[in-house]
């Protein structure tokens, strides 16, 4: 009866053993799956995530602003579009040089496409030296002038004075046959580019107002959660001339008007391609899918428009650049 | 009546020695489960565990920063004991940099401002001070390699060119 009692209780014992190690050994292989699922999770986020980053470039307001004879400047190796037709008989630059230099106008028209032309394919490009009024109605000062019919070619002139800061040489496009025609007549689009001296540095009339996000994966993300942006990083390094490159991580901003040193990300609703407003932040509101894109607006403290390099880092980790010439630092 | 005897002394020693047999087995199979556990847990955390260096900056030949991403499923505990070292890629150049807790950054030492668990998603930056003997040299290629104390580790290359 002894070895009876005992027996049972050395097999209860064992058997109890065998359950404890069973468990442990559940509770440490419940660990391990799951590790590796929210390893395998992470990683096929990771391997599904791809970005595009790009910048969206405007041209600074100077660019744009007019002179007191009501002329945009025109810098060598930037192109300049315009459209000559009724209500804008005429287009008219700036632009700086010293005395008796030969420039080259390079121009292009589109003819293949009327825009509403007959056969009226004149254009008139007409050179007025430093303090040489531009009217709507005078032709450029010692024949300086070309008329031109072609869809594309270069035109030469040579300047006669010097310009300073205030005192420019100007181009006037417009067509010599309607100074005398009140309305104008269609002349087309065309674009020119002025080749005169050393290029200009671009940086100088653009800079890059946001950073664009394009989602080319397949993984969505909520990237309007606070949660998800503490975890998205953007670095900027600058490389001032002839000084040492410098790193900033920029922190994130809750506004949309940002402080130094500060990022905002924004998904729109609509956005710009090529001139148009598309839908973009339409299925799923607030939240990053496939094929929308992101804006990011940044803000450097002390920044004298230096060229640098834009760093995001996903909360996966995956990492995208952008180099720039020039922010608008907004 | 020596039946009785005999039974009941067959029943104390069947008694004690399964007593015997409980105390002996007991806390080793307490410790068993334990260490499959323990082991099982220390595994999952190393497979929860990953790194990322996102960038590395010199400001100077002596002076470097870098911030290192947790892109795992864990925090990491005990940033200090993470190991860092920086190599040239010509392999004329290696060092190991051991941690600085003094905030007084010595050579060949690095530190962070980081304090308590490095939770997930968070970015730490490490700052790194060499001596003038291991200087980096314009213009080399280097590598930064970064790894949590559990082993998991990260490189980036980088060069110098102040």
């Amino acid at each position: 009866m002894g070895s009876s009692i005992s027996a049972l209780l050395i097999i209860s014992v064992l058997l109890t053993s065998v359950i404890v190690m069973f468990r442990s050994n559940q509770i440490g292989m419940n660990l391990l799956a799951e590790a590796n699922r929210n390893a395998a999770e992470y990683r096929s986020e990771k391997l599904d995530s791809a970005f595009e980053l790009s910048s969206e470039i405007t041209t600074l307001s100077s660019y744009n602003e007019v002179d007191a004879q009501g002329c945009k400047p025109l810098y060598t190796g930037i192109m300049r579009k315009g459209q000559i037709e009724p209500g804008n008989k005429w287009d008219c630059y700036w632009f700086d040089g010293p005395n008796a230099s030969s420039f080259d106008i390079d121009y292009f028209r589109n003819i293949v496409s009327t825009m509403n032309r007959t056969s009226l394919n004149q254009l008139s490009f007409d050179y007025y030296h430093v303090g040489s009024p531009v009217t709507e109605t005078n032709m450029g000062p010692d024949d300086n002038f070309e008329d031109v019919n072609d869809s594309a070619g270069s035109i030469s002139f040579t300047t006669t004075t010097t310009s300073d800061l205030n005192n420019k040489h100007h181009l006037k496009v417009w067509y010599f046959g309607d100074a005398s025609n009140p309305i104008g007549t269609h002349r087309g689009k065309y674009s020119i580019t002025l080749d005169f001296g050393d290029a200009v540095d671009l940086s100088t009339v653009q800079c890059v107002d946001k950073f664009r996000l394009k989602n080319l994966g397949q993984s969505s993300f909520p990237v309007e959660s606070p949660y998800f942006l503490d975890n998205v990083d953007v670095f900027v390094q600058l490389r001032p001339a002839n000084q040492p490159e410098a790193m900033t991580k920029l922190t994130r901003s809750d506004s949309n008007i940002l402080g130094n040193n500060e990022w905002v990300i924004t998904l729109p609703e609509t956005i710009s391609i090529n001139g148009t407003q598309e839908p973009n932040d339409v299925y799923e509101p607030s939240i990053f899918n496939s094929s929308e894109v992101l804006q990011l607006s940044t803000k450097l403290n002390n920044y004298n428009q230096e060229s640098g390099t834009l760093i995001l880092i996903w909360p996966n980790g995956l990492k995208t650049t952008e180099n720039f010439d020039s922010l608008c630092n907004n | 009546m020596d039946k009785v005897i005999v039974t009941a002394l067959l029943v104390i020693a069947g008694v004690t020695a399964a007593a015997l047999v409980t105390t002996t087995l007991t806390p080793i199979v307490g410790s068993s489960s334990r260490s499959i556990v323990e082991s099982q847990k220390d595994l999952s955390v190393r497979i929860s565990t990953d790194v990322e260096i996102v960038t590395v900056h010199s400001t100077n030949s002596t002076t470097v920063n870098a911030w290192v991403k947790n892109i795992g499923g864990a925090n990491i505990t005990q940033l200090s004991l993470s190991d860092i070292f920086i190599g040239s890629n010509d392999q004329t150049q290696f060092y190991v940099l051991s941690y600085d807790s003094t905030g007084n950054l010595a050579d060949n030492n690095w530190s962070t401002a980081k304090t308590g668990p490095w939770t997930q998603g968070e970015t730490v930056e490490i700052s790194i001070k060499l001596n003038n003997a291991s200087a980096l040299i314009k213009p080399k290629i280097y590598f930064l390699r970064f790894a949590t104390s559990n082993g998991i580790q990260s490189d980036y290359q980088f060069k110098f060119d102040q």
